[in-house]
């Protein structure tokens, strides 16, 4: 751009429009790519720690979502490399405060719940800590469909809306009424078979949260790179 | 009687730098550089004259060893900014 001086009234407006709307898909491509990043990132890890749970029945690999983001950071920061630093949009800032708002419920719900499952696991008979334990995944995946929701909201997208309203509605309703138990029963005689075991606490909660970070972050990203192109 | 355009304003280069910060509120030097598609040195040159006409306040830090800067408009830049929108929708209301 040269130093002119000597602008019509038309020319001064074109290059505030277009330096606005340049600016405004700058932003958009840089969160939608940040968003791409989490998602894809959060996809493999829910599908590493279901099959880790699914090989070895070992409910600690859990744990390993309150690390979840460490690789994104690496990863976005691997995505922006030699890109100079794209200042925070309103809409951008929304979207990142929703995830991170999800996140700090989920983990302290979920490090809560871990907490007090083991101290009643410890303090009472079987029968009555099956009554008390509480099950973390559907309030995650309440929490989770709350979250697409309001980014589908603040990204003006219908379909996102309905997906978090049906993802996390529907995920609640099923996880409460042991959906994936009963179908998974079917199928193994005992509720102790080491297959059952992974398939209902590794492979399909891996499986339900790769779907939703893939409709609720991935997607948004995609969309948010394509809108700005 | 038409209101007297801003002059400091009325240039392609200043007026993109202030129209980019006003979406923006802060950005850094090679961003405001990619985005106006200008050269550094001609850049420099007219962060400068906004800086010492306090529209736009600079600051200079370091990056780990790089040196950073980063442009923010102040709230005189944004009412200058304002002022020249609104003479300039007087000139486009009249044709």
């Amino acid at each position: 751009m040269e130093e002119k001086n000597n602008m019509t009234a038309e020319r001064s407006l074109e290059i505030i429009t277009k330096q606005i709307e340049q600016s405004r898909q700058a932003v958009a491509k840089d969160t939608g790519i940040s968003l791409y990043v989490a998602g894809l990132c959060l996809i493999a890890m829910s599908l590493l720690i279901g099959l880790c749970i699914f090989f070895t029945n070992n409910m600690a690999f859990y744990l390993l979502y309150i690390a979840s983001p460490i690789p994104i950071y690496f990863a976005d920061r691997y995505a922006k490399r030699n890109k100079p630093k794209v200042p925070a949009s309103f809409v951008g800032q929304m979207v990142d405060k929703t995830w991170q708002t999800f996140g700090i419920f989920a983990v302290l719900f979920f490090v809560f719940v871990t907490l007090y499952n083991l101290l009643m696991g410890h303090t009472e008979s079987p029968d009555v800590y099956m009554r008390l334990m509480i099950h973390p995944f559907r309030i995650i995946l309440l929490l989770f469909g709350m979250a697409i929701t309001i980014n589908g909201y603040t990204l003006k997208s219908r379909w996102m809306v309905w997906c978090g309203i049906i993802g996390g509605i529907g995920g609640f309703i099923w996880e409460s009424f042991y959906v994936t138990q009963t179908i998974v029963g079917r199928f193994f005689s005992s509720y102790i078979n080491e297959n059952y075991c992974g398939i209902v606490n590794g492979l399909i909660p891996g499986i339900i949260i790769a779907l939703l970070a893939f409709i609720g972050i991935m997607l948004p990203g995609m969309m948010l790179k394509k809108q700005s192109l | 009687m038409f209101p007297t355009l801003d002059p400091l304003l009325h240039s392609e280069l200043r007026l993109a730098i202030m129209s980019l910060l006003i979406s923006d509120v802060e950005a850094e030097f090679p961003y405001i550089k990619e985005q106006t598609g200008a050269t550094a040195g001609n850049l420099s040159v007219q962060i400068d004259k906004l800086a010492a006409a306090d529209y736009i306040k600079v600051e200079k830090s370091f990056k780990g060893k790089k040196p950073c800067t980063i442009c923010r408009i102040t709230p005189t830049g944004l009412k200058a900014f304002e002022d020249y929108v609104k003479a300039l929708k007087s000139y486009l209301d009249v044709k």
